[in-house]
């Protein structure tokens, strides 16, 4: 079982990200289901995308992933990317695009909001876990495949959408793209441009095909 | 058959259209809100013909046009949420008791948390009220075939029959097979048929009709437990010998032995089935097997399947019940205790064994069900029940390796930006305030809808709010019972057709002082932008004259109507104050359409020049596209940091414009966005006062104005670069670093600098961190004429803003800031070396002049303090001068000086020998720089003598020419920039490196290709003479000011 958390601000993206992977998925053959909060998408507030694969022929029972569980969480904004950690397995790893959308409640009350900050935090996070799992000499994964450390990778999503001269609109494609070239998930980013011609509408699909090129 | 990835809502809405339904009505809510957009979406594509569609005005009315469909033998569908199904209750009701023919589902949506709800309320305990069917799907794949069933079931037994999903049904997704185009079933019996002894409801055909319900209730229960077809709604899994859990398909044997059971209702099957797959894993690794188990899930829960929870239950000890919202399993399975000797414990919310309001999940089944196992599975192998393997040890957990360490600020939904509900609840306050009314005075009666989230900081608009069109009535209560306080209700367009109309009539029927404010913004926004009476449009794209909310206010009987564009300020103001002042019910309709039904305005910026970080806009209009950067530096803000605008989300409403009170938001067309700037300030290193502030000898004076050459024009292009970078350069500009001559000096710039980072001689560096506080009381510290001289560098040195401006006149600027700070030293023959330096020997002449130098043979009673002091009260400043910096000292307060308004600056005109700088020119309209007292020492110098007008008209040329090789030269610099910029981006994102604790500086900047554009870049003055750009600005000259002709 693969489970994917896409955690971003409403309005960048993650419930077509969500189905994204999930048509990726499909055309595997695995069963997949995802989740979302929805409402929220226009009026700014954190929403969160679940999206669990049985890649091992598996089947998906509950739709929403289970704390720890995450293989992966993939951050359109390094915040929201922080307040999803409690899903991150242990093995886990954090994609997260770098570039902060402020809050409301930030502006008001005069707390700096800083990116820095979120990811400096994150990682000395999972480097110490790293350490302790390098140091506790039990190397146990969930899958039985050889574990994996706990990464954060940092995406400068304004200098990537600069260089393709593309609108962010495209961050979750970017991000996407980010996230799977990474090898940790059993989906490639080829899976992922197979993907996006059935489910973008077809004026978009060369934009998004090119955002995949990183 | 065509495979999708669809969501829940979208899937039940194919099912429904594949079982053959023709009617489809309801009222959007949230989480049922898809189901009728997507048979919309599906009846324009062509692909679900011949059917009805429509948004009804409200729930009530959605129920009764589908029932009086279904009379008509066509199948019907109603969607809405639970609270929605309190409005249609009525109908509900009095409907089972009439009948139906074709089928009637009523598609409920539940909404455990809640997660966008008021209530908590659980829709089978209505179904149970209503003595109506109800389906609990736990999937979306099971809830899709349920639909089919429930059709069937509805025509079998004349029942409306509810269908129940909750949000993490209704919003899931995953691949569904669907055939490509559907029809509606034709209607039973050709439509409809008069039957009056059934179709209406007198009390003798209810009581009839009480017994024909009871009767169907017990049928239906037989169904549940012998149709092939509802069994797979009910399913029992058994725990199977190689561990798992497997469906059991035959219900004629007795299921497999075992002592314990879970019975679970909707989703929380789906957490169980996983907390048990999490909790086997754990079993098989620490050697502990499960023990048996059975888990039932109770699809059908009204009417309870009785004899499948029997068959199901048989021979358990215990059972342990995990639902949401209320507990209709548990109590349905403690009646059966009733009427069975042996019957299993039963475990649950009303024992205190599980989660008795808000959502399940699978981290709380794990810790339930291994809880349930830890207690009763150890007593089911201690009586005797051997064949039973070793007992689950402890309570099992989920846990979260990871948390982050701080605080995270909450990101609760907001008004958007641009939203005309935020214009409409200022134009209220500030009507109040003009009226004298305080806020504690007045109640705003909220409703439901975007504009609920006024109630927000800093808004905090919503006192009440209750349910549709509540907002109204309650404002009429509050009016009956508080004299002293004003009333006004809000409500939207859509809710005030669903429910608030009633509420205008009472008003004005009954009398109640209120002032109702509708907010018309065009759609039902909240819930997905849906049209609704009052748009003109509906669901399948047919116009329709609007219904006209004034025509209902004036039909009505509401004396007092107004009409505003809360986007208007100040109309919506005066409209405000006219409904408020009126005695009686009034009325005022904001409209203005839903930013996200409109393009995009032309975004707001904030000019970081006269920010001051009052944080005026953020505390007042809260617009999110208005952010604070604390580490943002400006000439008036101080260490407050900067208000910021997104102009990504920005949508142009105008709102915060008026609200600064330094009119330093504006909207202008060519503006590009606003990059959002990190401090380019090292935070750790602050200005000290004691510190030597700017040169501390003539030499590094020296020093300072010889790099000016270089650097204003370096500092120009090193500022692009920094901007196209995202401002995320270096705290330290770049000086030239390569020119002769330069680099002993460039260290003691920096040496100096890193002392006191400001250096206002450097245009660059005053334009971004200038302190003007700092400057003064540093300059106050050292010399005693210094607080002179620093008046005039800071009225020299124009507060930073329009960088363009700024830097066309550096050079100009930074003369003459040498000038007069030599000048304040004393030192007048510095004052005309620094002057020739710079190139400016009309300067040199000048101060020689007002030095009384024998060299000028002017007039010698122009004195340094003559020069600095005010025609009108001379003697004043006399007085004043001498005892200047201890008066400044003590009128202002200890620490850091305030700023203070803003006062009409004069232009002060520098005239040298004659050459008048006008130190406004160019300046963009109503630009104004702060004053201070001191302001008033500078005077007015001799107006110019007249521009022969043949030099004019050549000066005039000149400085055309000039400005045409400068924008040439910057179209020139950009091209550089965008192709180092590509070159740099060509390497790949930089990652954190593994193992290390802090990612590199900044994730992954690209490397400084501005470097190599500097260095590329001409920069000896021959391309760039520094004489050219003064004289642009002289509007004369003789032979003592800048030569004429002969330059580049």
């Amino acid at each position: 079982m693969t489970n994917i958390l896409i955690a971003g601000v409403g309005g960048q993206g993650t419930v077509l990200a969500a189905k994204l992977l999930a048509t990726a998925a499909t055309n595997k053959g695995w069963q997949v289901r995802t989740a979302e909060t929805i409402g929220m998408a226009q009026r700014g507030g954190s929403v969160v995308s679940h999206v669990r694969m049985g890649d091992a022929g598996e089947e998906v029972l509950a739709p929403l992933i289970t704390h720890g569980t995450a293989d992966m969480i993939i951050g359109f904004e390094p915040g929201e990317a922080a307040r999803a950690l409690p899903y991150l397995a242990r093995d886990g790893m954090v994609v997260t695009a770098t570039t902060t959308v402020q809050p409301v409640t930030s502006a008001l009350s005069g707390q700096p909001y800083d990116a820095q900050e979120i990811l400096n935090a994150m990682q000395t996070l999972l480097y110490n876990e790293a350490v302790r799992m390098r140091t506790s000499g039990r190397r146990r994964s969930r899958n039985g495949a050889a574990p994996h450390e706990p990464e954060l990778v940092c995406v400068n999503d304004a200098a990537v959408l600069r260089r393709l001269g593309a609108s962010r609109r495209m961050l979750n494609t970017v991000m996407l793209a980010a996230a799977l070239s990474k090898g940790r998930v059993p989906l490639t980013v080829e899976d992922l441009r197979e993907a996006i011609p059935q489910v973008i509408k077809p004026q978009h699909v060369p934009a998004n095909l090119r955002a995949t090129e990183l | 058959m065509v495979r999708r990835f669809l969501m829940g809502n979208e899937a039940f809405a194919h099912a429904a259209l594949a079982a053959g339904c023709g009617l489809f009505a309801g009222y959007p809510g949230t989480p049922s809100s898809e189901v009728i957009e997507t048979v919309a979406r599906l009846h324009q594509d062509g692909s679900a013909q011949d059917i009805h569609v429509e948004w009804s005005t409200n729930e009530k009315a959605a129920l009764e046009v589908a029932a009086a469909a279904s009379l008509s033998g066509v199948r019907s569908l109603v969607t809405c949420k639970q609270v929605g199904l309190n409005v249609a209750s009525d109908a509900l009701m009095s409907l089972n008791y009439v009948g139906v023919k074709g089928g009637l589902v009523i598609l409920v949506a539940d909404d455990p948390g809640p997660i966008s709800s008021q209530t908590e309320q659980d829709t089978r305990r209505f179904a149970a009220f209503a003595k109506v069917p109800v389906f609990d799907p736990a999937t979306p794949e099971q809830g899709a075939a349920m639909i089919g069933h429930a059709f069937e079931m509805s025509e079998r037994y004349r029942t409306p029959v509810i269908f129940r999903p909750t949000t993490r049904i209704d919003h899931a997704s995953t691949f569904f097979d669907f055939p490509e185009a559907t029809h509606p079933r034709p209607a039973l019996g050709d439509g409809f048929n008069r039957n009056p002894a059934d179709y209406v409801i007198f009390p003798p055909r209810a009581y009839q009709a009480h017994g024909e319900i009871n009767e169907r209730l017990n049928a239906i229960s037989h169904d549940l437990m012998y149709d092939p077809d509802l069994m797979p709604f009910n399913p029992l899994f058994v725990r199977t010998g190689a561990g798992g859990f497997q469906l059991e398909t035959d219900r004629e044997q007795a299921p497999a032995p075992a002592k314990l059971g879970i019975v679970t209702g909707g989703v929380s099957t789906q957490y169980a089935r996983e907390a048990l797959r999490i909790l086997h894993q754990r079993a098989a690794r620490s050697g502990h097997p499960l023990p048996p188990l059975r888990l039932l899930q109770v699809g059908t829960p009204y009417p309870f399947p009785r004899r499948v929870a029997s068959r199901a239950l048989k021979d358990l000890t215990d059972v342990l019940v995990l639902e949401e919202l209320d507990s209709v399993i548990e109590e349905e399975l403690q009646k059966m205790a009733n009427a069975s000797f042996l019957w299993p414990r039963v475990h649950g919310k009303l024992s205190d064994e599980a989660n008795t309001r808000g959502e399940n999940s699978t981290e709380d089944a794990v810790m339930r069900i291994s809880a349930f196992l830890e207690a009763y599975a150890e007593e089911a192998a201690a009586e005797g029940a051997a064949s039973d393997a070793p007992a689950v040890t402890r309570v099992a957990t989920v846990a979260s390796p990871f948390a982050y360490p701080g605080e995270l600020p909450a990101r609760p939904a907001v008004l958007c930006a641009g939203c005309p509900h935020r214009a409409s609840f200022l134009a209220i306050k500030r009507a109040l305030k003009r009226l004298g009314i305080k806020r504690e005075d007045a109640v705003f009666a909220g409703d439901i809808g975007c504009y609920t989230l006024g109630n927000a900081a800093p808004l905090d608009a919503v006192d009440t709010c209750l349910c549709m069109g509540g907002g109204i009535t309650m404002a009429q209560g509050i009016a009956a019972t508080n004299a002293g306080k004003k009333a006004i209700a809000f409500v939207g367009d859509s809710t005030f057709f669903a429910s608030g109309m009633t509420g205008v009539v009472n008003a004005a029927y009954n009398g109640h002082d209120v002032t109702i404010c509708v907010l018309d913004n065009a759609t039902t926004a909240m819930t997905g932008l849906q049209p609704h009476p009052g748009t003109g449009l509906t669901l399948r794209g047919e116009r329709r004259a609007p219904v006209s909310i004034k025509a209902v206010l004036e039909a009505s009987n509401i004396q007092k109507i107004v009409e505003a564009d809360p986007l208007d300020p100040d109309a919506a103001e005066e409209a405000a104050l006219q409904a408020l002042e009126f005695e009686g019910p009034s009325v005022i309709i904001f409209k203005s359409p839903c930013v996200w039904t409109q393009p995009f305005g032309i975004p707001a910026k904030v000019n970081s020049s006269k920010c001051t970080g009052c944080k005026k806009c953020v505390a007042q209009v809260g617009c999110p596209a208005i952010g604070f950067e604390l580490g943002a530096r400006g000439a008036k803000s101080g260490k407050r940091g900067q208000a910021v605008i997104d102009a990504a989300q920005c949508n142009g409403c105008g709102l915060c414009l008026p609200v600064c009170p330094v009119d330093a938001i504006s909207q202008v067309p060519e503006l590009e966005p606003q990059p959002v700037r990190q401090s380019r300030l090292n935070r750790d290193v602050a200005p000290s006062v004691e510190d030597a502030f700017g040169p501390e000898t003539a030499e590094e004076l020296d020093a300072l104005v010889a790099l000016d050459a270089e650097a204003s024009q370096d500092a120009e292009w090193w500022e692009e670069d920094a901007f196209a970078a995202g401002g995320s350069a270096d705290p330290a500009p770049g000086l030239a670093t390569e020119a002769p001559g330069v680099t002993l000096a460039h260290e003691r710039l920096s040496g100096i600098r890193s002392r006191v980072p400001i250096i206002p001689m450097n245009p660059y560096a005053a334009d971004d961190e200038f302190e003007r506080d700092d400057l003064y009381e540093a300059m106050t510290a050292r010399h005693p004429h210094a607080n002179v001289a620093t008046s005039a560098v800071r009225r020299v040195i124009k507060p930073a803003g329009e960088r363009r401006y700024f830097m066309k006149d550096a050079i100009q600027r930074s003369a003459a800031a040498a000038v007069f700070a030599y000048t304040a030293l004393g030192e007048a023959s510095q004052a005309a070396q620094i002057a020739l330096t710079a190139g400016e020997r009309a300067a040199a002449a000048s101060s020689k002049r007002r030095q009384g130098s024998p060299d000028y043979g002017g007039n010698s009673e122009l004195s340094l303090d003559a020069l600095f002091s005010s025609d009108e009260d001379a003697p004043a400043h006399e007085a004043a001068k001498g005892a200047g910096r201890e008066s400044r000292a003590a009128e202002e307060p200890a620490g850091r000086t305030r700023h203070e308004p803003d006062e009409p600056l004069d232009e002060l005109e520098l005239s040298f020998d004659g050459v008048q700088l006008d130190w406004d020119d160019e300046a963009p309209a109503g630009h104004r720089t702060r004053g201070r007292s001191s302001e008033r020492n500078l005077r007015r110098v001799a107006p110019a003598e007249e521009v022969p007008a043949h030099e004019e008209r050549a000066a005039d040329a000149e400085a055309d020419a000039e400005r045409e090789r400068e924008r040439q030269r910057r179209a020139a610099r950009k091209a550089r920039q965008a192709r180092a910029a590509e070159r740099a981006d060509a390497e790949p994102p930089v990652t954190g490196p593994q193992g290390s604790l802090i990612p590199q500086g900044r994730p992954a900047e690209a490397p400084r290709a501005q470097t190599r554009s500097r260095s590329q870049a001409p920069r000896s003055s021959e391309t760039r003479p520094v004489r050219s750009r003064f004289a642009d600005y002289g509007r004369r000259s003789d032979g003592n000011g800048p030569q004429q002709g002969g330059r580049s």
